[in-house]
């Protein structure tokens, strides 16, 4: 059966560093993995070269069994969405443009002539998935609300909320507990473990929070030197003195 | 051989401005972010002042030490202090809107406090064009030439020296990699900023005293032609590399003087080839330069824990207020259109007809830098390309003012299309720097062919024609017409700004990761807001020119571009009143029968109270209009509040 997201032997670097090298692994529908490892270890890159932001030198990428090519907006319509560890969000926006502008995006560029006959307005089926998402993520009701306004732990569900209204097949987290309190990072780990299992969506999140890697369950693979050092549930990761070495400090 | 050396030695001699202005830029750009286009105003001061001094009976050293060692200095410090220090961390985009600012500033200032009476050439600071230092074959050297060359060398080696092998150019080197880690150092990073300004003020006020004797007038048009192959040596320097952007002034001068000697005499070639060569070095060194997509990027390891903030345009919530404002502007325009009609004067219609057209190029930079969040300083060339395909096919072709006005709009649009080509990959800087180089080429080169740009009388324009009746430029009948071209191209630009296209527009404006992350496409939504815009300008030329009668290479000039750039800026690119408004008052300011009083003309005071305002595009990108559009639809809601209140206890 062919894996939903299957990364095989990618290697990348810069100047001479490699960043990330020779790192597999496979994901299938629904399935959570989580990448842990000290800071500088390649984590980021990897997601940026799944989600098509950074090339990688070597090795491929297929989702759903098709090799992934070209650029992030390429790899967002074929149905990778992400997160950010600094959120990127439109900060003059509202929240309602904010998933309009994904849902729109997700089906390609907007056709100019459509906008010169007459002004796009909302369609109803973009209203209601609009809504619909927005109820997801606990934020029901704010559509007008211009997001600059926003403090860190919203944004990081309008972050959630972007991602999720384009209904990806893959979504990938960047430290996506980052800056927020307890309550608001269980919030934002039920509403994608709900959408997980509600939609088949796999789900790949780096995290420093081990609290949060356990919350998502699934694999863990640990990186550290752009090198996999281990993969397994979180237990046996954790028991692996060269992971506790390399990312805990502990002794061996 | 000797014919290579006499085009060799006279380039490498004429190269030492450039060099040194080159040098400047990259170093204001290393150690500050900001690409300074108001050096070539730096060296035109520094040049005038020069030249004014000897006028005024002051000897050589003593006007070149007042120039360049007492009067640029303290004009870096001034820049820094007053303005620049005070927008670290604006978007690039609003810091070339200042630089350019600065740039018309120092242009025109110094025509409002002495007028327009001619600044004649001074004599060099070392030896004279006439005393043959040296023969090198048969190629004499002369002692100004001689003299510029070892100043150059002379200054750059001491700048060089200074940066490597002592303290302050050690901290200044730190302070470019990174001003957040020396800050942490204990090193105040703000001082090292203000060197750095008046060490490229002195290099570019020295470069304006080496242009100045080498001219007929001192004039602003002859600063700039130095400026162009200085941008370009900085670019082939990468914007880091104060050597590379050295050596590159200094080849790119001896490029164009042996490709200028090499080109077949009085043909095409040297006539029309020789003189864009700048241009199209510039053009294909941004396009082509693999550091150039990445300008943006900065190297600094702690860049992200202050990055440009972004600078975002929050609309007041649409309240009853907001309805309220948009009403009664819709009211009062109403109004105003029908006093106009009924009452105004023929000369004051021509104005007002002259500003709406204005307001119709306008647009473009509406969209362009209003809706796409980019800086395109070519808007007035593709005006231009309108205005002259209008008026050749109507002299050739004997096309009517429609036809032509649809065609000029089409070609326009069509080299935009070109030119986005080109630019698909840059953004930001990059992008301003080739749309640079592609206002300067037509300014400099594809205006002045007379099949384009009618030579020196000019293209005659034709005038519009309705059901058989002409309609004069001060007709009301003209007015109407550029009110309802312009009220179609309004429409235009506010569906895009509020349609599809301007969302993505917006998301990429405020975070292109962000966007590309949700599949939305730069490279398209920019391509296309730029080929419209390219569109409308050339509409909005035909129509100008129309009204002018004759249209010439004047008329569309690299600086009046920039100008219109400032002056859109100030009053607001992001709404059609904000284009309409600002078109208008471009217009008065250039009337010639503008009053003049005893504070000198209005016209320029209108043009200097625009560029100030301007300044305030760091800010409030937004401009004049929506600033006081917000200010007065909080004061009512606050009213309303207010007021429920009372009513309520």
């Amino acid at each position: 059966m062919t894996s939903r997201l299957d990364v095989r032997g990618v290697t990348t670097s810069f100047g001479g560093v490699h960043a990330v090298s020779n790192v597999s692994f496979t994901l299938g529908a629904g399935e959570q993995l989580s990448i842990i490892g000290p800071n500088g270890s390649g984590k980021t890159t990897l997601l940026d070269g799944i989600a098509g932001r950074v090339p990688f030198d070597d090795g491929m990428v297929l989702l759903d069994g098709v090799q992934l090519s070209g650029t992030p907006e390429h790899h967002a319509r074929r149905g990778i969405a992400r997160t950010f560890q600094r959120t990127q969000i439109f900060p003059s926006l509202t929240l309602a443009d904010h998933l309009l502008v994904a849902l729109r995006a997700r089906h390609g560029s907007p056709r100019l002539w459509r906008d010169l006959l007459r002004v796009t307005t909302r369609t109803s089926g973009e209203r209601e998935a609009i809504a619909t998402c927005l109820g997801h993520v606990g934020l029901a009701g704010k559509e007008d609300v211009i997001v600059g306004t926003l403090g860190l732990g919203t944004c990081r569900m309008v972050e959630l909320a972007r991602a999720l209204v384009t209904a990806p097949s893959v979504l990938l987290l960047d430290e996506c507990s980052s800056g927020l309190d307890g309550d608001e990072a269980s919030l934002l780990v039920d509403v994608v473990l709900e959408t997980s299992a509600r939609t088949g969506m796999s789900v790949v999140a780096i995290e420093h929070d081990l609290s949060v890697v356990a919350a998502f369950g699934g694999e863990v693979l640990v990186l550290v030197n752009g090198v996999l050092l281990g993969q397994g549930h979180l237990d046996e990761v954790l028991a692996n003195p060269e992971v506790a070495s390399a990312y805990l400090g502990a002794r061996p | 051989m000797s014919q290579l050396w006499s085009y060799v030695l006279p380039g490498f001699a004429g190269g030492c401005p450039q060099a040194l202005l080159a040098v400047a830029i990259v170093l204001t750009y290393t150690a500050t972010g900001v690409l300074n286009f108001a050096a070539s105003g730096q060296a035109y001061v520094a040049g005038l002042t020069y030249a004014l001094l000897i006028e005024g009976g002051h000897s050589i050293w003593f006007a070149a030490v007042i120039s360049v060692l007492v009067l640029s200095p303290l004009l870096g410090v001034v820049l820094d202090v007053a303005l620049f220090s005070r927008i670290r961390g604006a978007s690039q985009t609003a810091q070339v809107v200042v630089s350019l600012v600065v740039l018309l500033l120092l242009e025109q200032v110094p025509a409002l406090i002495r007028g327009d009476a001619p600044v004649y050439a001074p004599p060099p600071i070392v030896g004279n064009a006439s005393d043959v230092s040296f023969h090198a074959g048969s190629t004499g050297v002369s002692s100004e030439q001689l003299g510029a060359v070892v100043i150059t060398v002379g200054v750059v080696a001491l700048v060089a020296f200074v940066l490597k092998s002592t303290r302050l150019g050690l901290t200044m080197r730190a302070a470019v990699e990174s001003p957040r880690l020396l800050e942490l150092s204990g090193v105040k990073a703000f001082p090292i900023r203000t060197a750095s300004w008046m060490l490229s003020s002195v290099l570019s006020g020295l470069a304006g005293v080496l242009i100045a004797p080498t001219l007929v007038q001192v004039s602003t048009v002859s600063y700039w032609m130095v400026f162009v192959p200085a941008v370009c040596a900085a670019v082939l320097g990468g914007f880091r590399s104060l050597l590379g952007a050295c050596t590159a002034g200094f080849g790119l001068a001896v490029l164009v003087s042996i490709a200028a000697g090499y080109l077949p005499e009085s043909t095409f070639f040297q006539a029309v080839v020789g003189p864009g060569i700048p241009f199209v070095i510039l053009a294909v060194c941004v396009v082509a330069h693999p550091g150039m997509a990445n300008l943006l990027r900065s190297s600094d390891p702690l860049a992200t824990v202050d990055p440009p903030r972004i600078v975002a345009v929050v609309p007041p919530p649409r309240t009853a207020a907001s309805w309220g404002i948009s009403g009664l502007g819709l009211a009062v325009a109403v109004a105003g259109s029908l006093v106009v009609l009924l009452a105004l004067e023929p000369a004051d219609v021509y104005v007002l007809s002259t500003g709406i057209a204005l307001g119709i190029v306008f647009l473009s930079i509406t969209l362009v830098t209003g809706v796409s969040g980019q800086l395109s300083l070519a808007q007035a060339s593709f005006a231009g390309i309108g205005a002259f395909a209008c008026g050749q096919l109507s002299l050739h072709v004997g096309w009517g003012f429609f036809a032509g006005a649809l065609a000029g709009s089409f070609l326009a649009a069509l080299v935009s299309a070109a030119l986005g080509v080109l630019a698909r990959r840059l953004r930001g800087l990059a992008l301003v720097l080739l749309t640079f180089a592609f206002a300067l080429l037509c300014d400099q080169v594809i205006f002045q062919w007379s099949w384009v740009g009618g030579g020196f009388t000019g293209v005659q324009m034709p005038i519009p024609s309705v059901f058989g009746t002409s309609l004069q430029p001060s007709s009301r009948a003209f007015l109407v017409l550029t009110m309802a071209i312009f009220a179609l191209c309004g429409v235009t630009v506010y569906r895009l700004r509020v349609g599809s296209v301007g969302l993505f527009a917006a998301s990429l404006r405020e975070s292109e990761v962000g966007s590309r992350s949700i599949g939305v496409s730069p490279t398209r939504v920019r391509f296309e807001l730029f080929v419209v815009a390219g569109a409308i300008a050339g509409l909005g030329g035909s129509l100008l020119g129309s009204l002018q009668g004759v249209v010439s290479p004047a008329s569309f000039t690299i600086e009046t571009g920039l100008f219109w750039v400032v002056a859109v800026c100030a009053i607001g690119s992001v709404s059609t009143t904000g284009a309409l408004l600002a078109g208008v008052a471009v217009a008065i300011s250039q009337q010639p029968n503008t009053a003049t009083t005893a504070l000198g003309n209005v016209g320029l005071w209108i043009e200097v109270a625009l560029a100030f305002s301007a300044l305030s595009y760091a800010w409030r990108p937004e401009g004049m209009v929506e600033v006081l559009r917000h200010g007065a639809i909080k004061q009512i809601d606050a009213l309303h509040l207010l007021t429920s209140g009372r009513s309520r206890s």
